[in-house]
């Protein structure tokens, strides 16, 4: 097992002696989720807390925790937080790291928050290049309040706020927000990965890395974007919404690195997607 | 019309305020270990948001020694104008002209709406002066005004449309109006 799977400071056997090869990570809280089965939060916390170990960043981090779901980021992970409103995360963040630009600083956010009601406030962050990183977690519906259609509801998917599947001409096309951002000037790196399997997740971690590291290494806004599961408000059962990442999702929303400035600061070219699963279908 | 200022310094940044709750970084180990820290608004466990109103509720209980309020020539008056902001300004002035013709006037402006002045405005109505409250829209604070007066008097009101300013001159009849009214 690689050592990144557990806590640094995790003992390595148990008290039957048994050698321990998994553990939650330390910057991690011990205590079960409230989320659904079949949610991906839980893989993305963790991938978070994760960076967070390897990075060595728990003692100067503060995370901005959004509405939905996800605001409740702020107990299981065992950094100092603030919750921000709706859709304002990137505006508190913002105040934080400019107060603080010595903290690392991370917002966590839901395509309900951060695609519709925060929308202005994560395209002037990404354009002002401010020094944070955004993690953000699409799942194509408003989870919380029960399942309502969201900016990047796919066309035709059902949810409680369109019943009869979104349509095009009456809603709109759904937002494919990486691609948006990574026009933005002050963005450093850009990239969508996926939490559908281990393949993806792995990359997807990846790509978080480079999403954190951009700021600690002061190059400018970094942003990944999640595609996750809400097995729930899809009516689905974790195995059919996993599958469904994969054969709806991924092909609308392609995977990959949208943009990535240089190491020494210049703005590099626009780069497109890499292939991925179905990434030639959104395109 | 132009209103003076009173300039002040600005208060220095105090960098040890918020010691026991700002964000910086929970150290996990060493002389500053702490757990980690949550600001937040969002109460969603059972007893948690009541717990939450009861806090804020003594907060508010607290700043309700904050309300300000400015007086002129109410100690003889058997009229009292109440009237805040702008509007407080010009009826200052029809006060002002009113009492130069030797009518028994008054003016009581909050300076705070939220805590509003209540103790200080139901002082005046136990000394038996009457009240006419004048307001920049169709009757707001006159609520509070009858609110705090109610046990020894009531208020007339006089309302400006919004989007006209008045001028002192325009309320020098109604408030000789409330002043003949017994």
């Amino acid at each position: 097992m690689p050592k990144t799977q557990g806590a640094a400071s995790a003992p390595k056997t148990n008290q039957t002696g048994e050698e321990l090869v998994f553990t939650r990570p330390a910057s991690m809280v011990d205590r079960a989720t409230h989320y659904c089965p079949g949610c991906h939060h839980g893989i993305a916390h963790r991938l978070v807390g994760e960076l967070i170990d390897e990075l060595g960043l728990k003692e100067n981090t503060v995370a901005v925790c959004s509405i939905g779901c996800s605001v409740f980021l702020y107990n299981y992970i065992d950094v100092d937080s603030v919750e921000a409103p709706h859709g304002r995360a990137p505006a508190v963040a913002t105040g934080v790291k400019r107060a603080r630009p010595d903290k690392f600083v991370f917002t966590y956010q839901g395509d309900g928050d951060l695609a519709s009601i925060g929308m202005a406030e994560i395209m002037h962050a990404a354009n002002r290049g401010e020094r944070m990183s955004v993690v953000f977690v699409n799942n194509t519906v408003y989870g919380m309040t029960g399942g309502q259609m969201a900016p990047t509801t796919l066309i035709g998917q059902k949810t409680t706020t369109c019943p009869g599947g979104r349509c095009k001409d009456r809603e709109g096309s759904p937002i494919r927000m990486s691609e948006i951002i990574a026009h933005l000037g002050g963005t450093a790196f850009c990239a969508r990965g996926s939490l559908d399997s281990v393949k993806n997740i792995r990359q997807a971690k990846k790509y978080m890395r480079q999403a954190f590291e951009v700021q600690t290494k002061g190059l400018g806004f970094g942003f990944v974007e999640l595609l996750a599961g809400c097995p729930t408000n899809w009516r689905l059962s974790p195995l059919a919404a996993n599958k469904r990442i994969t054969d709806e999702m991924i092909p609308y929303f392609p995977l990959g690195v949208f943009k990535e400035v240089e190491g020494d600061g210049t703005c590099g070219s626009m780069l497109a997607p890499e292939s991925a699963p179905g990434a030639e279908g959104g395109k | 019309m132009k209103e003076p200022i009173t300039p002040r310094e600005p208060k220095k940044v105090d960098p040890e305020e918020g010691a026991g709750w700002r964000l910086i970084g929970a150290p996990s180990t060493g002389k500053g270990k702490r757990d980690h820290r949550i600001i937040k608004s969002l109460f969603l466990m059972d007893g948690e948001l009541a717990g939450q109103n009861k806090k804020l509720q003594a907060k508010y209980d607290a700043w309700k020694k904050l309300a300000d309020f400015e007086t002129y020539e109410v100690k003889d008056a058997e009229l009292v104008v109440v009237a805040f902001g702008s509007i407080g300004r010009i009826a200052k002035n029809a006060v002002r002209s009113l009492r130069a013709k030797g009518k028994k006037v008054g003016l009581f402006r909050p300076k705070t709406l939220y805590p509003f002045p209540e103790k200080a405005l139901e002082k005046l109505a136990k000394e038996g002066k009457r009240f006419l409250t004048i307001e920049h829209n169709l009757g707001q604070m006159v609520e509070d005004v009858r609110l705090s007066v109610r046990k020894h008097a009531d208020s007339d009101l006089f309302c400006v449309y919004p989007g006209n300013m008045p001028s002192p001159d325009d309320f020098e009849a109604p408030i000789l109006r409330a002043l003949g009214r017994k």
